[in-house]
């Protein structure tokens, strides 16, 4: 039987730590992430700005 | 809507309509409510309001370099994944940074007439292998220490066999006289000390309810 790399069992750990994580990260409600992240001091409107912005970028022709 | 292809697979800019349809996309799937869930997974990450924001626009520029493709994965999830993905590339980013320059200058060197032997360039292709090795090594030997430290035989063992190449659950069992059942338990207690290894890496302690 050929042993692993460390390399290979360390990237694969890393990665099922990861499923794991965003697992939990994604049950949130979109109110429960804002009401979080109001209360760790974010400004919440402005973040929501921010993602409008881009929004914004795609969808404006770009000039020539 | 169909998926949207990014810039890294088109090889070139988006379109004016591409771009239109992707931020259509966005904006059907709620791309800031989508982005505040993924910024709080950030933030509970780094537990600072400036990583988790850097952290977050990186997430936000692989989105579109890479494209979305909604039937494969949600908006949540998939930006949830670049956050991880991004946060875990951290540290090493500028280890390859400096790679990345250091190559720049020899090919510089080498435009200039000064080639590099290529006894050199294979030794140096060793070392950055070995270097590899030798920091997931690193790393193992901390969640071993983390394992002992914890108590865990299970997930001692399965450090061990995984490593001599056994990855079945039932072939560890066997080989063990251990009940499978406790193969399978030990899986959440080992993403979890990977996920506190990690942090501590970067400086950060997960609170309980994280890790």
């Amino acid at each position: 039987m050929p042993a692993r790399s460390p390399e290979s069992l360390w990237q694969r750990l890393v990665d099922e730590a990861g499923d794991d994580a965003v697992e939990r990260a994604v049950v949130v409600s979109v109110a429960q992430a804002e009401k979080d992240l109001a209360a760790a001091g974010f400004d919440v409107a402005a973040e929501r700005a921010r993602a409008l912005a881009l929004i914004a970028a795609l969808e404006s022709p770009r000039r020539r | 809507m169909a998926a949207v292809l990014g810039t890294e697979h088109l090889g070139r800019p988006l379109t004016d309509e591409e771009k239109k349809r992707f931020g259509a996309l966005l904006r059907e799937h709620d791309y800031p409510g989508a982005r505040l869930i993924a910024l709080r997974f950030a933030y509970k990450l780094t537990g600072s309001h400036v990583r988790s924001q850097d952290l977050m626009g990186r997430a936000d520029l692989r989105l579109v370099r890479f494209g979305w493709d909604p039937a494969r994965v949600t908006l949540i999830r998939g930006l949830c994944r670049l956050v991880w993905s991004e946060w875990t590339h951290a540290v090493e980013s500028n280890e390859t940074a400096q790679r990345a320059e250091e190559g720049f200058l020899r090919e510089l060197e080498a435009t200039e007439g000064l080639k590099i032997p290529s006894h050199e360039a294979e030794v140096m292709a060793l070392e950055t292998s070995r270097e590899s090795r030798t920091k997931a090594s690193a790393k193992l030997e901390k969640l071993r220490a983390m394992f002992e430290k914890a108590g865990d035989a299970v997930n001692l063992l399965w450090l061990k066999l995984e490593l001599e190449g056994v990855s079945d659950p039932q072939q560890m069992a066997a080989s063990s006289g251990r009940d499978v059942g406790e193969f399978y338990a030990a899986a959440k207690r080992r993403k979890r000390a990977v996920q506190r290894l990690l942090a501590n890496e970067r400086g950060v302690t997960l609170s309980e309810e994280e890790s």
